[in-house]
């Protein structure tokens, strides 16, 4: 890319942010490993053992600063490619082939690791394929170790840096975030990639999607990353430069605001109560949690698990990583759904990789239920770790009240078992269900007799309101958070459950939008879970509102005849409301005309 | 020589983590150890080796030692395959 004006490209928002630093660029380029002729095999042979074993040392070292500032879902990424480097077998094949054939032991080593992937690469399997990233990285150390290449070290740029490249791995990430002052920029991934929600529960500004750009840009160009919109800016002018400083600065005001409000409960003007939770992803975020005013987590999503291991996770693992959380987080409630495998989320887990239409398919409590050996591990798990907190169990998914009742049924095996071992748990374990399938929200009443709280996910209950694929970018237009049919939806899920004295939550989307969480607050919400990056601003957004005011909105609201109508009323009232309040729309992604 | 035929049984196959557990048994024998599937003959002792095998649920792999403990590290490793590595 050659020096010169300022461009700008539209990527895909991946973690909010901004960041004005130059570019790192890294390669993924394994294709120019060339069979280099060597005169001495024996030296060869010398320097690779060398270096095959530095690649294990630093491996292992990335590996112990991860799991000590991270903890070990994190550090588990590293597990296969330290066994890789640390092959003997597998290095003295390659030892021998330099021997014999005399070419250099990077291109052997490389020549060696496309067998494998090779085979990887046939395997039905998805977790078996993943490993094929495991072998490319140790192989992309040892190439560079072999050339003398220095390791992408970032301590080379001073300042903010703003790594590029065509993807980044998870390992590449954890690795590299222990950095301060960084973004990340990528060819590939959308904002529910793996790389985006790990730069997001690190707080990392991150774009994605930028396609060949971000292989052809070079080290060294100056950039800046807008996280909020998904905007990659070369060669930023210096009015650009100063406008962004400027809305730094207005970012880090703006938190500094919002952090005196941290210990403040969430109550309107008129004294009514919304408490304000947390959804999160991976154990790593719970001090993010608490650091932000969060009253509890509402939300965590337990396939995450899933995120950085490519096995089951074990009774063992499932039961440490609930009871840290619930041991972190003391008293205050903490909700964790059960695993919601198959539909978009790690559908290599459920064993089936492909699904004709995987949204309508074999999905969360529908794999749970068909496959109780997993699903009671789990269940045991949860149960056994409900001594250390104020822990609820809740399900995803439920269109039909057999399902709810077969899975009461297999909560009480789980409870049984596990009192004839004799291991303490909370006998009166809270147990709720997501309402996110319409079929669900009609038989409220019904689910209520059974439950102790309903929780309305609403991202997944518009896509199926409105038979729209929330990721079809073809169909952006027709998911429409706020149709009637929606909102007719939330009104009579929440009257179900008032109904039967039973308090309800939204974890979708719609909480975190400040237009949807005064709508919510005024249709009668008890609760709202957002990500711990909103808990700020829509804890604000409840203090300055009253609650008579937003049930007018709210009441105004309902009879109207289509999204587009209620959308704007809604942001209008907002903007005559709370003028105050305006900064938020560029802080949430929002934009104020809708 | 010693050749026995065994099933994957756990579900999840021969993944990085039943590959290691299996590799770090066979290196306590002396023996060569191999492993084949279809027409893919790898080393036990090596987990690329072992994931390279890329063994499923289902699949059927021989084991063959051969040394002075081919029996016993037949055997040892059969065991770990069919107590499903402590999957469950």
């Amino acid at each position: 890319m050659a020096a010169g004006g300022e461009e700008i490209y539209r990527a895909v928002p991946a973690s909010p942010g901004i960041i004005i630093g130059s570019t790192r660029s890294l390669s993924r380029d394994l294709e120019n490993v060339s069979a280099d002729r060597i005169v001495d095999s024996e030296v060869e042979k010398e320097t690779f053992r060398k270096a095959i074993s530095q690649v294990e040392k630093t491996l292992e070292k990335t590996a112990a600063k991860v799991f000590q500032r991270l903890g070990p879902e994190f550090a588990r990424i590293f597990e296969a490619q330290v066994m890789i480097a640390g092959d003997e077998v597998w290095n003295k094949n390659v030892e021998k082939r330099i021997e014999k054939e005399k070419i250099c032991a990077e291109y052997i080593y490389h020549d060696e690791s496309k067998k494998v992937i090779r085979q990887l690469g046939n395997s039905n399997d998805a977790y078996l394929r993943e490993r094929i990233q495991d072998i490319e990285a140790v192989t992309a150390r040892l190439v560079s170790r072999m050339r003398g290449e220095k390791r992408v070290t970032l301590r080379d740029f001073k300042g903010a840096t703003v790594l590029v490249a065509r993807y980044l791995t998870p390992g590449d990430i954890v690795a590299l975030s222990v950095r301060r002052n960084l973004g990340f920029a990528t060819g590939i991934g959308g904002p529910t990639s793996h790389t985006a929600l790990i730069a997001k529960s690190l707080s990392v500004p991150a774009v994605a999607g930028l396609g060949r750009m971000a292989e052809e840009i070079s080290s060294g160009q100056r950039v800046i990353i807008d996280g909020y919109k998904g905007l990659f800016i070369v060669n930023p002018s210096a009015s650009t430069i100063k406008k962004y400083r400027r809305l730094k600065k207005s970012e880090s005001q703006f938190k500094r605001q919002l952090a005196q409000l941290k210990d403040k409960a969430a109550v309107t003007k008129d004294g009514f109560k919304v408490d304000i939770l947390a959804n999160i992803e991976l154990p790593n975020e719970v001090p993010k949690v608490i650091s932000a005013g969060a009253s509890g987590i509402g939300l965590y999503r337990t396939e995450y698990l899933f995120l950085t291991r490519t096995e089951f996770p074990t009774f063992d693992e499932q039961y440490r990583a609930y009871s840290s959380i619930l041991r972190r987080m003391g008293k205050k409630p903490v909700v964790i759904r059960t695993f919601d495998l198959g539909g978009d989320k790690f559908p290599g887990a459920t064993g089936k990789n492909y699904q004709l239409n995987p949204f309508l398919g074999w999905r969360a409590i529908r794999v749970c239920l068909d496959r109780p050996d997993i699903f009671k591990i789990q269940l045991k798990a949860l149960l056994k770790a409900s001594r250390w907190g104020n822990l609820s169990i809740m399900i995803p998914m439920i269109s039909s009240y057999e399902e709810l009742v077969a899975t009461k049924e297999i909560i009480d095996e789980c409870k049984g078992e596990l009192r004839s071992k004799r291991v303490k748990f909370n006998e009166n374990i809270p147990l709720g269900v997501m309402l996110e399938v319409p079929s669900a929200v009609m038989i409220a009443e019904y689910l209520a007799n059974e439950v102790d709280f309903f929780s309305i996910g609403t991202n997944d209950l518009i896509q199926y309101t409105m038979a729209v694929d929330r990721g079809n970018e073809l169909l952006s237009k027709l998911y429409q958070s706020f149709h009637p049919s929606v909102l007719s939806l939330i009104k009579s899920a929440i009257s179900a459950a008032h109904g039967h004295r039973l308090k309800v939550s939204v974890c979708g989307e719609m909480a975190a939008d400040p237009v949807g969480a005064v709508l919510l607050a005024g249709l009668g919400i008890d609760e709202l879970s957002v990500s711990f990056q909103s808990v700020g601003i829509i804890k604000k957004i409840i203090k300055s509102i009253s609650y008579t005011g937003a049930r007018q909105i709210a009441e105004n609201a309902l009879k109207m005849r289509s999204h587009g109508e209620i959308e704007s009323y809604l942001i209008s009232e907002f903007e005559l409301h709370f003028p105050e309040l305006k900064p938020v729309f560029q802080f949430i992604g929002r934009n104020s005309n809708g | 020589m010693v050749e026995r035929e065994i099933m994957i049984m756990n579900k999840l196959g021969l993944h990085a983590r039943p590959a290691a557990q299996l590799v770090q048994k066979a290196s306590k024998f002396r023996s060569e150890i191999k492993l084949k599937r279809h027409n893919l003959e790898v080393n036990a002792k090596s987990i690329m080796g072992v994931m390279m095998l890329a063994a499923e649920l289902g699949s059927k792999i021989t084991i063959i030692a051969e040394g002075p403990d081919e029996k016993e590290a037949t055997k040892a490793i059969a065991l770990v395959i069919q107590s499903k590595f402590g999957e469950e």
